[in-house]
């Protein structure tokens, strides 16, 4: 598994888009604390950890469903499943190996924001606190979700684009139902799985989850149920098609 | 080494595959030749397990393909259809990468398979500046990192110039011949495979037509030049001497006998005792290509698709 993964890194190490993502995170905490400082009075440094991570964190959902696509995009792209197919592991262990580098990459670059947004606030007035730190730390449940739906998407379809437009397209159609459901039929809307991958909604705007009557631990539960549904279907699907041209 | 046993694959109603069966021993270079849409590239995918069969069994050193996978493909080296990379690494971390798809595979020297496949230098250029020849030398260096016992190349001499399909078969036939390893070579270019292969299989819509070795490939005829006005007298005397078989006539002063070598000395005396004009007398191999053609003709085959890939 170790050198399947090792594969996995090189690969995605090898292109340029990592980089053109960790400067897009580092510019857009940049551009907050700009934003904040520029303005009147002096910002809190819990205030810009808090605004400066959520913008990012926007962004590594978009890169989230990028790259978790090329992982299997851009080897039917450039023909080279086959070899990865063909190699003496199983299709489960090769599979994982993608889940896990998804995922791996997905939190390098989440403590990436983490980090940088630390850095800034620390020439600011006070301090981060926990309870701001643990709304961030909650957002990331978002990120995890769509790698799992992306992957789904990945064995279904076979170009890159496509994927990420399913993917796209079902977060945000799917969330802007959720969110006409959360004023309208609020009993139905607690079934949108979309409205529960975030869980930092429970301390930023409890609310919203009261009307939905729903608690953080259903939440957990039902978007942990969809994840093991999603691999459970993509790992079948990814052990049976034979991806022939 | 290489055993596929009547092997069948159903791909939704249509059967693509019928009892396929053949064998490669250590140190053959087997022939697989067909028109597209033969069945080659399916009968790969089944022995690399990429696909599986419906019927049948694969086996490569006694260890069967679905069931045990590891130990099979740990023993094949391959090229499936094109040599594919990563076009944005170098042929070296391409290779690092095949490195890790086996398990235990440690210490390759790969600027010395590198230099084996005349990539020596090129190793470090990424592969979106190889030539498509250079992606087939880079595909074979692959293949072989883990000196695998059998070694499948589909359509091997893709893209190689003349010079490069030489060196190729040398390659080949020295890894065969000193190596022991078993080479499964699927190939359009008849000239090409007549050269390679030691046997060869000719499968068309999905079904083996026919398996042959050197020794009945090489089937031969008599073909004998006389004088044009002396044509049917010369028929006659050859339709006496050889009862047994049937006379063609190819033109209007050339006609075959298919008969052995033997036979000349025979085939000259009844012509001179008749005072028929005797040109040219000799034997005439028939090429793979007259043999394919011959067999898929027989029944109904595809071979017209297979003629327009030359």
């Amino acid at each position: 598994m170790r050198s399947l993964l090792s594969n996995e890194w090189m690969k995605w190490r090898r292109t340029i888009k990592p980089y053109i993502a960790l400067a897009m995170y580092f510019a857009v905490i940049l551009l907050t604390y700009i934003i904040m400082i520029s303005g009147d009075g002096s910002p809190e440094a819990a205030d810009f950890f808090n605004y400066g991570t959520m913008a990012a964190i926007a962004f590594l959902g978009i890169f989230t469903i990028v790259f978790t696509a090329e992982m299997i995009g851009n080897e039917l792209k450039f023909d080279t499943l086959k070899h990865l197919l063909m190699s003496p592991y199983s299709r489960d262990r090769i599979l994982l190996s993608k889940l896990l580098m998804s995922t791996f990459v997905m939190f390098a670059q989440f403590f990436f924001i983490l980090i940088v947004a630390f850095a800034f606030s620390l020439t600011l007035d006070g301090s981060v606190t926990w309870e701001v730190l643990r709304t961030t730390l909650l957002s990331v449940t978002g990120p995890i979700f769509i790698i799992f739906l992306t992957l789904m998407f990945s064995v279904v379809f076979k170009s890159v684009g496509v994927v990420i437009g399913f993917t796209v397209l079902a977060n945000f159609v799917s969330g802007m139902i959720g969110g006409l459901l959360i004023a309208w039929k609020p009993e139905i809307a607690k079934w949108v799985v979309f409205l529960h991958t975030d869980l930092s909604v429970y301390f930023q705007e409890p609310n919203i989850m009261e009307m939905m009557d729903v608690t953080i631990w259903f939440s957990i539960f039902y978007v942990l149920l969809h994840i093991i549904a999603f691999y459970v279907i993509t790992a079948f699907m990814f052990r049976s098609k034979t991806f022939a041209e | 080494m290489l055993s596929v046993q009547n092997v069948h694959k159903k791909m939704g109603k249509t059967t693509v595959l019928t009892n396929v069966s053949f064998e490669v021993v250590p140190g053959e270079i087997f022939g697989f030749l067909g028109p597209n849409g033969a069945g080659k590239t399916t009968t790969i995918r089944i022995i690399t397990g990429l696909m599986p069969a419906t019927h049948g069994k694969v086996t490569v050193d006694g260890f069967d393909v679905a069931t045990d996978r590891q130990e099979a493909l740990s023993r094949i080296g391959a090229i499936v259809e094109n040599p594919a990379f990563y076009p944005y690494m170098s042929g070296r971390e391409n290779l690092i990468h095949a490195m890790n798809l086996i398990p235990h595979l440690k210490n390759v020297d790969l600027n010395a398979l590198g230099a084996l496949v005349g990539l020596d230098g090129k190793l470090d250029m990424k592969v979106k500046q190889y030539s498509l020849g250079m992606k087939q030398r880079l595909g074979i260096a692959r293949a072989l990192l883990h000196n695998p016992k059998v070694l499948i190349l589909d359509e091997p001499t893709n893209g190689l110039d003349p010079a490069g399909i030489a060196d190729l078969r040398n390659y080949l036939r020295h890894l065969a011949d000193h190596r022991g390893i078993a080479i499964l070579i699927s190939s359009h270019l008849l000239s090409e495979m007549e050269l390679i292969t030691d046997r060869f299989a000719i499968i068309d819509q999905g079904q083996i037509k026919s398996v042959q070795d050197g020794e009945t490939r090489a089937e031969s005829v008599i073909l004998c030049k006389v004088d044009r006005s002396q044509m049917n007298e010369a028929l006659d005397v050859a339709a006496l001497a050889f009862d047994d078989v049937k006379i063609i006539q190819q033109s209007a002063e050339t006609f075959v006998v298919p008969r052995p070598e033997s036979d000349i000395p025979r085939l000259i005396k009844q012509l001179v005792d008749r005072d028929i004009q005797i040109y040219q007398i000799g034997m005439k191999h028939e090429s793979l290509e007259e043999q394919f053609l011959k067999l898929t003709k027989k029944e109904g085959g595809s071979n017209n698709a297979f003629i327009t890939q030359q």
